[in-house]
């Protein structure tokens, strides 16, 4: 255990040095086995791939697991990502396809995992009002088919264009706004009036 | 009252959306990996500049057609039964004698090639 923060302490003292090249480079180097460079490629991305699968997968507690594999996968082959400008949206597209996977095969967990968020403190005395608003909106998102909410996670969440979301995606740009507003809607209707009730609330809170 | 029924609109879809709760902070995330990667790393890195040896192995080509082998094997049993019954009836001998005898007598000599007469018979040569 000790080696193994020896070594990451190590590798993060040389990281430095990599701290500032462009993803080509770092990607080049981690195909030459190079760490300190790959770690500096983890630290660039690793909250936005785990942010997509965090909101992806409904908050599962696999989560990380899943943004780990996606770096391991990566790093067993840098070479496959065959344009650096495009390192986020192939981590991001890898990172997503591995959560619908993982939930296509366990569909009950998914059921569950949404459930988690929605349910996970529902005593309305214990949060205060704001905290029931997030609640509520969680579980309207959870609720929607996983592309719609992967499109949302991708456009609202991580402030993705239309058309680095639809590559992310592999989508035409159309069909990523078709996604994109069959899943706005049918939020309005999962939310109905009380969707306004919590724009009020909000609205008195500030 | 009747606002209260409306649907919301985007700005405020947008709105609860950015209420919604954020995801946790990261704790550990790229040590856990390093170990990771740590215990994908292989045994024996390989050098760039050697070339791997393989023990060659002999290639067992199965038989691609089973049924040629089949056909092999009854072909050869039943040469094989034919050998047997021809033999016990002595009839593959008489065959050939009666076949050399009426070479030997002539009767075929019309179809022996130019030159066979001069030969003579061969009983000619064994009377004498």
């Amino acid at each position: 255990m000790g080696a193994i923060l020896a070594l990451h302490h190590g590798t993060e003292t040389t990281a430095g040095r990599w701290q500032s090249a462009s993803d080509a480079a770092l990607l080049e180097a981690s195909a030459r086995r190079i760490e300190p460079a790959f770690v500096v490629l983890i630290q660039r991305y690793q909250r936005d791939v785990f942010r997509v699968v965090w909101r992806i997968s409904g908050g599962h507690a696999d989560s990380e697991d899943i943004a780990q594999e996606t770096f391991l996968r990566l790093w067993a082959n840098p070479a496959q990502v065959r344009e650096a400008k495009a390192l986020k949206g192939w981590l991001l597209r890898v990172a997503s396809n591995m959560v619908m996977d993982r939930y296509r095969r366990k569909p009950t967990e998914e059921i569950e995992a949404a459930e988690n968020v929605a349910d996970s403190n529902p005593d309305p005395l214990e949060c205060t009002e704001l905290t029931q608003v997030s609640r509520t909106v969680d579980a309207a998102v959870a609720q929607l088919p996983e592309r719609q909410r992967l499109a949302l996670a991708l456009v609202h969440f991580e402030q993705l264009s239309n058309i680095a979301a639809a590559e992310v995606m592999e989508l035409s740009v159309d069909a990523l706004e078709s996604l994109l507003a069959r899943a706005r809607r049918r939020l309005k209707e999962i939310l109905g009036p009380k969707g306004r009730e919590m724009i009020l609330t909000m609205e008195k809170a500030k | 009252m009747s606002k209260m029924l409306e649907p919301i609109n985007d700005i405020e879809l947008n709105k609860l959306l950015d209420a919604s709760t954020a995801p946790p902070e990261l704790v550990d995330f790229e040590a856990r990996l390093l170990r990771n990667m740590a215990a994908l790393r292989p045994a024996v890195v390989p050098h760039d500049n050697v070339v791997p040896l393989f023990k060659p192995t002999p290639d067992i080509v199965a038989p691609k057609n089973k049924s040629r082998g089949l056909s092999i094997a009854a072909a050869l049993a039943a040469s094989l039964v034919v050998g047997v019954l021809i033999g016990n009836t002595g009839d593959v001998s008489s065959v050939v004698d009666g076949l050399t005898g009426a070479i030997v007598s002539g009767q075929v000599a019309e179809f022996a090639p130019a030159g066979v007469d001069d030969i003579g018979l061969a009983d000619e040569g064994r009377n004498s």
